[in-house]
């Protein structure tokens, strides 16, 4: 029999990821046992939270949440307030200050407007970090749109290299409401693990090379975004149901081949 | 949690089942539930219900066509059929597994020459394995049913198109929808789902699968339509591919110079 923690995450993966929020406390109720192991391996979209001390918005996830307190990445103070809620150290709370102020810079020149933040901790032989990225689309016409960033990443020190290991999860969903179109949802999520080294002059490479990395999967994620929610479901449709009639697609290829056929018996 | 409050929650992931993965749904069901028979037992209305709303085909035995399962040739309890290949059967709905094939006609009007065009214009636009039904309705309507499945799971990906309608020919006018469900699912979690009800009008019987054929046209078109529309409008405002200074960032300690630049620019609102 399936292991029923690998048996709930299948089951996420193919229940439509709308309903995903709905679909995880439901197995959280089903098998208690694997909430708190669920609830850290399923991405969701991001929640907006404003920090009491500097009223600047931030971004809650399993990663800055101790208890149900969510700790904010520019006063690194917890709301709920905890007496006692897990911080990084000095070093790796330093660091994070200019990596937040860093993927701030990015946000604003690829995203030109949305939400960032950064959460470090520590580990024993490095550290580790998660850097989130939401953005909802103005409302253009009947459409709009939801994008979600979350990438976790591990960096293993190794004296003057560093080794990182990142997964980007991007969720994205778009919503039309156009009354000649009925209903018309299109959602879900894409996930990319990569790895690679980076050179280490001092504590603060680690930014950059998260950065670099960051930057360039987001890219290429956006390319294959765009391919599969409008290119392949598309084409998927198309293969459900033919515009033209078969009849005549099976013509044009048949006379398609007959010339193919001529052109190489000449 | 209850039997009865588990069986609600199975119910539910059943119910959501991508097109042709309801197999693989159901397992895992199972292995989270560990096998419970209670609960696993409690899931039979939903696959029915599932069956009739998805429009799942059957083969039966001794003919070529494929039955479509819908609440239109429902019989009794779990007894389905259709004249056109004159049968009528018992389907387990587990494991869409046929039995008791017997012969049947229908007791009004044959629908028959509604089942020609519909069968013409479903090989004409729907690619194999497409199926469709016609079934007489009680006050003189007719049901007309069409279903195609296109399952790819070795890349991925499982889609399906549904349509239904009711004719009726007194008011010479239908009703409808038509549904998509495709699932995306390498490195990945993506579903388009979509519905639209129709209605359109016919002059003559000969005008019922035209009408047909112009909603469900004008459907598949302002689908398409509405793929390139989102990508040029409200994905493309998402997220840029490049920065506006058309190359990628310089990171490392001098990453200030671009929040620099920008006040002097006067800045862009956050």
């Amino acid at each position: 029999m399936a292991d029923p923690f690998d048996a709930s995450l299948d089951l996420l993966r193919r229940l439509n990821p709308k309903n995903t929020a709905a679909n995880l406390s439901s197995l959280c109720s089903l098998v208690p046992d694997l909430a708190e192991d669920l609830l850290s391996s399923v991405d969701q979209p991001l929640e907006v939270k404003r920090c009491k001390s500097t009223g600047k918005d931030y971004l809650a996830c399993d990663y800055n949440r101790d208890g149900d307190s969510y700790r904010s990445p520019w006063s690194n103070e917890y709301d709920p307030p905890l007496a006692d809620g897990a911080v990084p150290s000095d070093k790796i709370r330093k660091m994070e200050v200019v990596a937040n102020d860093a993927f701030d810079i990015y946000r604003d020149l690829y995203y030109e407007g949305g939400l960032s933040s950064v959460y470090l901790w520590d580990l024993d032989e490095g550290l580790a970090g998660v850097v989130l990225l939401k953005k909802a689309s103005p409302t253009s016409g009947s459409a709009s749109g939801e994008w979600d960033s979350i990438h976790v990443f591990e960096v293993e020190e190794r004296g003057r290299t560093a080794h990182y290991k990142l997964t980007s999860t991007i969720i994205l969903n778009v919503v039309t409401n156009k009354s000649s179109l009925g209903k018309f949802d299109l959602g879900g999520n894409l996930t990319r693990q990569v790895e690679q080294d980076g050179a280490v002059e001092d504590e603060m490479s680690h930014v950059a090379n998260i950065g670099k990395m960051v930057e360039d999967t987001e890219s290429k994620m956006r390319n294959q975004l765009q391919e599969v929610y409008f290119g392949k479901t598309k084409d998927i449709v198309s293969d459900l149901r033919s515009l033209g009639t078969l009849s005549s697609v099976r013509e044009g290829k048949r006379l398609q081949s007959e010339v193919v056929g001529d052109l190489e018996g000449k | 949690m209850s039997v009865q409050a588990k069986i609600n929650a199975a119910s539910v992931f059943l119910s959501d089942a991508p097109p042709g993965e309801i197999k693989e749904v159901y397992d895992d069901i199972k292995a989270v539930v560990e096998d419970d028979e209670d609960v696993l037992d409690g899931l039979t209305d939903t696959f029915e219900k599932y069956n009739i709303d998805q429009l799942v085909t059957v083969k039966v035995p001794g003919s070529e066509k494929t039955v479509v399962i819908s609440r239109y040739n429902k019989l009794e309890n779990s007894v389905f059929y259709d004249a056109e290949i004159g049968k009528k059967f018992s389907l387990d709905h587990r494991s869409l597994k046929v039995s008791d094939v017997e012969s049947y006609q229908e007791a009004g009007e044959s629908v028959s020459w509604l089942a020609g065009d519909i069968k013409h214009y479903v090989l004409e636009h729907y690619p194999v394995p497409s199926s469709y039904g016609v079934f007489e309705q009680a006050n003189g309507e007719i049901a007309v049913v069409i279903v195609d499945n296109k399952y790819s799971p070795s890349n991925f990906w499982n889609g399906r198109w549904r349509s239904s309608y009711i004719v009726d020919k007194s008011s010479k006018s239908l009703t409808g929808t038509i549904a998509l469900d495709v699932h995306y699912y390498e490195d990945g979690n993506v579903r388009l789902t979509t519905s639209k009800k129709i209605s359109a009008e016919f002059g003559n019987v000969e005008g019922i699968v035209k009408a047909i054929a112009a909603a469900e046209r004008s459907y598949q078109e302002e689908i398409n339509l509405e793929f390139g529309g989102l990508s040029d409008g409200a994905f493309k405002s998402l997220r840029r591919q490049l920065p506006v200074t058309r190359s990628k960032i310089e990171w490392g300690k001098s990453i200030g110079t671009y929040r620099l630049g920008q006040d002097i620019g006067g800045g862009r609102s956050k």
